[in-house]
């Protein structure tokens, strides 16, 4: 496995994760395509996908609701949408990732782009995200409450490291 | 606008990156800062705006051609949210490897390349 994270101020601030996983590509490319498999890998362990609906293809969207461990902080619907600019099969995803917040809003621009490529253990995927903007909802809820969506996303990935 | 919004939108930009990144490298003037973009004084003077606004430069009102100096402190946030979301990816992608597993196991067919 192998992590790298671009933060230079003298580049954009994106970032890039690269993971070999093994399995042939076109299984790969399968479990991020069809929402049967979406579903089952999307929230990290021990969450769930309750809902995972849409298409995947150019110009489709995906509607999402992750739901945390039970009893936990994250035991509430954290819902979001990707929509889709760009689908090359087999080989390339270009979507726009947007958490949603609790009546719908969107928090954050992000542009995202995955590329699946033949790799001798099986299929190198490579993960590469500019965070374009914070939008208003989320800057308020950020900076304003305790218990916002924007911060239970934080909180979430602090949980995810320290517990797995 | 908040803070955090004004230093994604600061950023948004190739040539207030390229100032940051000459600023990286020490204070400047304005003139200094313009040399390099083919770009009139008041238009680099604008890009400059932008990026103290965000907090990300600061100028001197001391010397009279108030140099420009970096203030990387403040990209700390954006730095902490893109980390927060890199920590949610890793953990999907420890989730989806374990269920590529699986799928193998119950169909061995499926460790096989399609050609």
């Amino acid at each position: 496995m192998n992590m790298q994270s671009n933060m230079d101020i003298h580049g954009e601030r994106s970032l890039t994760i690269t993971r070999v996983l093994k399995a042939p590509r076109d299984l790969v490319w399968e479990t991020w395509t069809q929402i049967n498999h979406l579903k089952e890998w999307w929230g990290p362990e021990r969450f769930t996908t309750p809902v995972m609906e849409g298409e995947v293809r150019k110009g489709g969207e995906l509607r999402i609701v992750m739901r945390g461990p039970k009893g936990s902080p994250w035991d509430k619907d954290l819902p979001m949408v990707m929509r889709f600019r760009e689908v090359v099969p087999g080989k390339k995803l270009v979507f726009e990732n947007e958490p949603l917040g609790p009546s719908g809003e969107k928090l954050i621009e992000g542009l995202t782009t995955v590329t699946f490529d033949d790799h001798p253990d099986g299929t190198l995927v490579v993960m590469t995200t500019d965070a374009k903007a914070l939008t208003e909802p989320a800057l308020t809820m950020i900076e304003g409450m305790n218990q916002g969506w924007a911060q239970t996303f934080d909180k979430l990935a602090r949980y995810v490291t320290k517990n797995l | 606008m908040d803070r955090l919004s004004e230093t994604f939108q600061a950023l948004a930009d190739p040539t207030r990156r390229a100032i940051l990144a000459r600023l990286a490298l020490g204070e400047n003037s304005v003139n200094q800062l313009a040399e390099p973009f083919d770009m009139s004084l008041p238009a680099v003077s604008k890009h400059l705006k932008v990026l103290e606004r965000a907090g990300l430069i600061s100028r001197t009102r001391e010397a009279q051609y108030r140099p420009c100096k970096l203030e990387p402190q403040n990209l700390k946030p954006v730095d902490e949210w893109l980390d927060d979301f890199r920590t949610l990816w890793e953990a999907r992608l420890d989730r989806l490897d374990g269920y590529l597993k699986k799928l193998q196991r119950r169909d061995p067919k499926r460790t096989k390349r399609a050609r």
